[in-house]
């Protein structure tokens, strides 16, 4: 019977190519075509949802992804968050990895990363604390390496920090956790960047490459890895087996890496820079046809209103006032709509701050924590107010834009809810900051303002093909949930 | 046997085939050789890969093209191995199959029980599977069938780079890639291309073969006229590269006895 061949055929190398590594490295070249301390160029991707970076080196590939969760703290350290490492090599990456638990390398690897981003105390961990002794934020890293073409502790080291810079932790308030639709979630507190550079060490020490390839690390005598922040500080040593290294070596070995680091680190903040922006057009959506929340997101109050529902208010507007600025005559409107504003604004004093209780219990993904209880009210008018606001922001401001709720894309044949979904959204931003005022009818002339507004793109929008808006179309107020059932006033989201 | 609806009598060469095609029905008399992805069923020749009909201009061997990086062997392929152990009688090779390969002792040109070869781990061999039955190892051998080395042999020097077995069989192809005549007219090397994707090269100078490996590994997705300017701008490069690097390498020693001396000074400071 076939003998099946050794499981880490693929990472040795013939003598052919052992020697010829060292003969190129002797003229300072690389099969690759590097010279011999050449990173290769480091590629990142940031999930959209802030929970993950992939990094590619060469053909290295590497996915971390972060998830916190809220819990009690560990007794000894009652006033600090946690921060766990976790390194798997998939069998996939290289015929050399087995399936199963994590084996030595992989170990080593975590540790490596471990310690140079935990013990040096890189994250902010009583940034964590939400309540000291009763509710921490614990943080798990898992990084899989996905494609194995050598020097994975670079990889995996510049994965993790990546993702834990691109990572963003729900809002907490109190004892409220704020669903990342609600509020803009928040970023971790990091003091300084430590990213590991490896070395490959030839003849005694007396060579060395930087960042190797597979078949290089294969050819190597030793290997070293110096774990450094962009100030210069060392973090971490590693330095296994193989051969042995003068202190001479090794302190040029440091210094390299000062500057490797320093490299290393303006890519991985460029990304970040080029992610933040992505991040933020993500969430608005200026096209028709990505509006609509997925089915994961929670489902805020969001109705249509049909545009010959509206639109009797804003052909009054048109008729009595002419030119100049543009109200919205309320009275115009349905006489179900008009109720609903009406027993809206009365509820609008039972308003208050103590959302939801039950978020507090754990959990990152926000969930439908505070749309079913329906203690989240805020006005018709004010819902109305955040349509604008959703409208106007896709004009108006980035900061404005940063507010807002994101959404997953929708399907084409839901075009009907699209402007409702937008409305929806711009919800999301407008309660925040609208909340801080005194609730209700105060400022209803504001209000009117605001809905004058609405009118004024539904002018504009109107414009363009007159008649054609009344005749189909349908436009968006966002209105509370709980009114669904009123007549003429159609439910979208859930 | 499933019903083959159609049983071509010719093969139709660059045609796109599924596993279970009917690629041509075998001839009353006469010989038809065959290579990889295909398999013989009663009186016709069966796909059992998807890929494009391939067949060898001079030989005329039949063959199916898939596109894939991992070699599964077949008869009369030429291969670079790698010496993973040795016995009284065989070596054992890694041809990056499934499985390992037998390379007997005597299956070289000339050798006898007294005079073998010497060959150790880790060496590489180029070598022809002489015997690819699916459920027995592959058998390799170092001669051809006239039993005359032409060609294959213990490879010394040099080194070895990976292409897909699609890469390496365009790579093999007559008339020659376009990447091979364009290199061939400016540089020197030797290669052995083994359909296993692995390409043996060896030049003078290490650059040399850092620039083929290059041009070949780049070129597997590119047309001829784009080959042709992979291979200048490669030249082009290559030769401002050998500046900028000498440069770099005299910066470096001058960095070097700097350092030296300044930390020489300090030792003596203290």
């Amino acid at each position: 019977m076939s003998a099946p061949l050794t499981r880490d055929a693929d990472a040795t190398i013939s003598n052919n190519e052992r020697d010829f590594i060292l003969k190129a490295l002797k003229e300072g070249q690389r099969i690759d075509g590097r010279t011999p301390y050449e990173l290769r160029h480091a590629r990142f991707t940031f999930a959209l949802d802030d929970s993950s970076a992939a990094v590619q080196l060469g053909g290295t590939r590497c996915l971390a992804v972060v998830t916190a969760t809220l819990d009690a703290p560990f007794g000894d350290r009652p006033s600090e968050g946690t921060l766990r490492f976790n390194v798997e090599f998939s069998p996939m990456a290289s015929p050399a990895f087995e399936p199963g638990r994590p084996g030595e390398d992989a170990i080593e690897v975590a540790r490596l990363v471990e310690r140079g981003l935990r013990e040096t105390r890189a994250v902010d961990l009583e940034a964590l604390v939400v309540l000291a002794g009763r509710k921490v934020w614990h943080l798990r890293v898992d990084v899989h390496v996905l494609d194995h073409q050598g020097n994975l502790a670079d990889a995996c080291g510049l994965a993790a920090l990546a993702a834990l810079m691109a990572f963003r932790r729900p809002d907490v308030t109190g004892i409220t956790v704020h669903p990342p639709e609600q509020r803009e979630p928040v970023p971790l507190s990091i003091h300084h960047l430590p990213l590991p550079i490896s070395f490959a060490l030839f003849e005694e020490g007396e060579l060395l490459l930087v960042d190797p390839s597979l078949k290089e690390e294969a050819a190597a005598a030793g290997k070293l890895t110096v774990t450094q922040n962009a100030f210069g500080e060392l973090c971490s040593i590693q330095k296994i087996d193989g051969c042995g290294l003068g202190s001479a070596q090794l302190m040029r070995c440091i210094r390299l890496a000062a500057q490797k680091v320093e490299e290393q680190t303006a890519a991985l903040r460029k990304a970040l820079a080029a992610h933040d922006v992505a991040r933020v057009q993500a969430r608005v959506r200026r096209q028709p046809g990505a509006a609509v929340p997925g089915e994961g997101a929670p489902a805020r109050g969001v109705t249509v209103l049909r545009a010959d529902q509206l639109l009797p208010a804003v052909a009054a507007v048109r008729g009595a006032g002419g030119g100049g600025a543009l109200a919205l005559d309320l009275d115009a409107l349905p006489a179900g709509v008009r109720s609903l504003l009406a027993q809206q604004a009365g509820a609008d004093e039972a308003e208050d701050m103590s959302e939801d209780e039950g978020a507090g219990s754990s959990s990152s993904d926000g969930g439908s924590s505070s749309d079913e209880d329906g203690s989240d009210v805020g006005s018709e008018e004010e819902a109305a107010a955040a349509a604008v606001a959703a409208a106007a922001a896709d004009l108006a401001s980035e900061e404005q834009r940063q507010r807002r709720q994101r959404a997953a894309p929708a399907p084409a044949e839901q075009q009907q809810q699209q402007l409702a979904a937008t409305a929806g959204s711009g919800k999301a931003a407008a309660p925040a900051k609208k909340r801080r005022g005194p609730p209700g009818g105060g400022s209803r002339e504001e209000q009117r303002d605001e809905l004058a507004a609405i009118a004024g793109m539904i002018a504009r929008a109107g414009g363009g093909d007159g008649g054609g808006l009344a005749g189909g179309g349908d436009l968006a107020a966002a209105v509370k949930k709980k009114k669904k059932k009123q007549p003429g006033v159609k439910a979208a989201g859930k | 046997m499933a019903a083959v609806a159609v049983k071509p009598t010719e093969p139709e060469v660059g045609k796109c085939v599924c596993p279970g095609d009917a690629v041509l029905a075998l001839p009353e008399t006469g010989v038809v050789r065959i290579g990889g992805g295909l398999q013989q069923e009663g009186a016709v020749l069966v796909a059992s890969k998807a890929g494009v009909v391939r067949q060898a201009p001079r030989t005329g061997k039949l063959w199916v093209e898939p596109r894939q990086k991992r070699y599964i062997p077949s008869a009369e392929d030429a291969v670079v191995g790698r010496i993973i152990d040795k016995h009284s009688e065989n070596y054992g090779v890694d041809i990056g199959a499934p499985f390992r390969a037998l390379l007997p002792v005597l299956a070289f040109e000339g050798a006898t029980k007294r005079n073998r070869p010497n060959l150790q781990v880790g060496d590489l061999v180029y070598a022809r599977v002489e015997s690819a039955h699916r459920d027995l190892e592959p058998v390799l051998s170092c001669t051809d069938a006239a039993g005359k080395a032409s060609g294959f042999a213990h490879l010394k020097g040099g080194t070895v780079v990976e292409v897909s077995t699609t890469h390496a069989r365009a790579l093999l192809s007559r008339p020659p890639a376009a990447v091979l005549s364009a290199l061939g007219r400016a540089l020197q090397f030797e290669m052995a291309v083994g359909q296993n994707g692995r390409v043996w090269l060896d030049a003078p100078s290490p650059a040399t073969v850092i620039l083929v490996a290059n041009a070949i590994q780049s070129s597997e997705f590119l047309s001829p006229a784009q080959q042709e300017h992979l291979v200048a701008a490669l030249l082009r490069g290559s030769s401002a590269a050998a500046a900028a690097a000498a440069r770099q390498r005299q910066q470096q020693q001058a960095d070097g006895q700097q350092q030296e001396q300044q930390q020489g000074s300090g030792g003596d400071g203290k």
